[in-house]
């Protein structure tokens, strides 16, 4: 089975082949560079997605029971295994534009951050398992969508500066046009509220199915609440300008949204937050599962 | 020649033709052919008879005058091309490889609207029409023997589909303002249609003239007085009027900018002199883009047109060196006449001296026919070298010295 430096590696093959697109090929270079990328990114997918699997199920089925032994490490992996099936996807629909360059980097820190945390499991067993894995799935999908309406926000800002300086564009850096990324950025930001909201009340009702009560002092419940204000407020900043065209405000926006997202993550990931049950009396079910993520 | 010297000194079409008139008064043994283009000011002076054309100095006068400009501040500007380079060069801009966008259609057109105004008004004669005549030949030579026009792009087209395409991913939701109704209005409403554009609304001072292009494009045409109103709603802004002076200006613009229900207004002003003041393009949310501007994008479409160039050029040179072979035929034509004449003359004279004598008496008419047949063999022989040399030479100098020497070795008058 593989492991993380595998796709790791593969990615990072992935982000020199798409630096490579500044060399000037001929037309079968260029040609034959795709071919590459495509194989390099199936490659990296693959691995990666095996990597997951092992974590998801075959680690556990040969506890020989079902439980899913996530960790900080695991839903990092899980976000950025996300962002990659985000960054495929956008090579297969835009080959013409040079997106990975902007997506990969956020991609291998990801990883990279991923393989520097504890693979320990954050929780033994809880009843509130199943809003666990809500929770935790909606806040992986919201720091992806962020870290997407960041590069989207990058690559507007790049786009913007160079059209409004009349240089010449596409045979130099080739981006998509700012419709598409001012719309794609903002998608990204309404979505990314939307998810981490939703992991908001999904963490709040775990915990009130858990414990019959919610611990608002929590930092991880600050931190995650305080996110999603703010995601909700620059939502609505954004569509409130983006309706009148001021694509920069939703590129800030985003841009602010992944410094505050990375900020809140750290002092998450830093406090006991769903560390709890490690001490907590367990419930001993017939199929046990060992989730993290909570909010509580 | 920068963009802030050409808008200063081109010419309406008005204008064309009162500088055209100008010019015969002033010179009128001399052809003229006005060339005005978005990217050139020319003017093609020639004459078939044997005098002295003006000076590049009194060109450059007569232009710079004529749009009361200072001579100073202009006179580095000019180019001055004379016989061979000056028919490549007129080969080279119908063919469109001197365009801005190599292998552009357009251009071609317009050089044939030149000669066709300077005819009209009679300023063209025969030197003019051999080389405009002989230029359109050799622009359907290139169209037809390299692939310079396989990635057809027009400066409208290249305002359409690689500068609009940077901001906009469609067009069909998009109010696309037109201001002109001229071929670059034209062609520019082409390349938008085909983009997908379907709120587009064309505005002109002459509103039938806009209705009428609306009515061909299945657009809407609205008086020039609803500019500023339609500005307030547009994505996007196509400008490409013949008018002398900004028909915007930054004063003008800002209320509009102020009154705007949408962000982003990409302006793209094809037109020389420029419609919209540069200022405009400094505001908030407006992308101007000018001619100039277009000049990165072309430089990248002309690299993939640069493989067929050396093809391109190959015809030019080809068709120049013809073109000029056959004036210099036709120059020399008369010396090469007189000298026919004269041995011709020469022969008779000496055939029917031979002819007369008592002992050529018994010789029977195919035997007379046989001896006139090798007098002529004789005479050509002699000839061809000479006339050989005059038609191969190509350089005009070259061959007038040969002309003189010809005519004074064999005493032609």
């Amino acid at each position: 089975m593989p492991n993380a430096t595998c796709f790791l590696v593969a990615y990072a093959l992935v982000f020199c082949l798409e630096m490579g697109r500044w060399v000037g090929l001929s037309p079968r270079g260029k040609s034959w560079l795709m071919t590459f990328l495509v194989a390099m990114t199936a490659i990296g997918l693959l691995t990666h997605s095996l990597y997951l699997l092992d974590r998801i199920f075959l680690t556990a089925a040969s506890d020989q029971s079902w439980r899913l032994a996530f960790s900080w490490h695991d839903w990092g992996i899980l976000t950025a295994w996300a962002l990659a099936i985000a960054y495929a996807t956008l090579l297969w629909r835009r080959s013409e534009s040079w997106i990975g360059l902007f997506v990969l980097p956020l991609l291998l820190t990801l990883i990279w951050a991923a393989i520097s945390v504890p693979s320990e499991p954050l929780n033994q067993v809880s009843t509130a398992s199943l809003w666990r894995i809500v929770h935790g799935i909606a806040m992986t999908l919201g720091t992806m969508l962020v870290s997407l309406g960041f590069a989207m926000a990058i690559m507007y800002l790049i786009q913007e500066g160079r059209l409004k300086a009349r240089r010449a564009t596409k045979g130099l850096l080739r981006l998509p046009s700012l419709e598409y990324l001012q719309s794609f950025g903002s998608t990204c930001l309404l979505c990314s509220a939307g998810c981490i909201g939703f992991g908001v009340i999904s963490g709040v009702i775990m915990n009130l199915v858990k414990d019959g009560q919610v611990n608002w002092t929590d930092r991880g419940i600050v931190f995650s609440g305080g996110l999603f204000v703010w995601l909700a407020v620059a939502s609505a900043v954004q569509w409130y300008f983006a309706k009148r065209g001021r694509g920069h405000i939703t590129a800030w926006m985003n841009i602010l949204s992944f410094v505050i997202v990375g900020i809140a993550l750290y002092l998450v990931v830093s406090a006991p937050h769903g560390r709890r049950d490690i001490q907590a009396p367990s419930i001993e079910l017939p199929m046990t599962e060992r989730v993290n993520g909570g909010v509580g | 020649m920068p963009l802030a010297i050409r808008e200063r000194l081109s010419f309406t079409d008005e204008q064309c033709n009162t500088a055209l008139t100008a010019f015969r008064e002033k010179y009128p043994e001399c052809e003229c052919v006005l060339l005005n283009t978005c990217n050139r000011v020319e003017l093609y002076v020639g004459s078939a008879l044997e005098i002295e054309l003006p000076s590049t100095a009194e060109l450059v006068e007569f232009v710079t005058s004529f749009h009361h400009q200072p001579l100073s501040e202009f006179e580095p500007h000019f180019l001055k091309l004379d016989a061979k380079p000056a028919v490549d060069h007129l080969f080279s801009v119908a063919s469109s490889i001197d365009s801005l966008v190599i292998g552009e259609t357009q251009i071609a057109a317009q050089v044939h609207e030149a000669y066709e105004r300077a005819t009209r008004g009679g300023y063209t004669g025969p030197t003019m029409h051999a080389a405009f005549q002989h230029a359109n030949q050799v622009a359907k030579r290139v169209t037809n023997e390299t692939e310079i026009h396989r990635r057809r792009i027009s400066v409208p087209s290249v305002a359409v589909s690689e500068i609009a395409s940077e901001f906009f991913e469609r067009f069909d939701d998009k109010q696309i303002v037109v201001i002109g109704s001229g071929e670059m209005g034209v062609e520019t409403l082409q390349y938008l249609k085909s983009a997908g554009a379907t709120k587009i609304t064309i505005v002109n001072r002459s509103i039938d003239k806009a209705q009428m292009v609306a009515d061909k494009f299945a657009i809407k045409a609205m008086p020039w007085e609803a500019l500023d109103w339609l500005l307030t709603d547009a994505d996007l802004v196509v400008s490409t009027t013949g008018a002398a002076h900004p028909i915007m200006s930054e004063s003008r613009f800002r209320p509009i900018a102020h009154h705007r229900k949408k962000g982003t207004l990409l302006i793209l002003d094809l037109a020389v002199p420029r419609d919209f003041e540069a200022a405009i393009g400094r505001l908030p949310g407006v992308y101007l883009y000018s001619v100039d501007d277009l000049e990165a994008v072309c430089d990248r479409n002309r690299s993939f047109r640069e493989q067929q160039l050396p093809k391109a050029q190959k015809i030019i040179r080809e068709e120049s060196d013809r073109l000029l072979g056959d004036w210099n035929h036709r120059s020399s034509g008369a010396t090469i006449r007189a000298l026919r004449e004269q041995a011709e003359a020469m022969k008779k004279s000496e055939l029917a001296r031979l002819l007369g004598k008592q002992s050529m008496a018994s010789l029977t008419s195919e035997m007379h026919d046989e001896i006139g047949a090798a007098f002529d063999r004789l005479i050509n022989k002699m000839l061809h070298s000479p006339l050989q040399s005059i038609r191969d030479v190509a350089q005009s100098e070259q061959r007038d010295t040969l002309v003189s020497a010809l005519r004074k070795l064999f005493q032609i008058r």
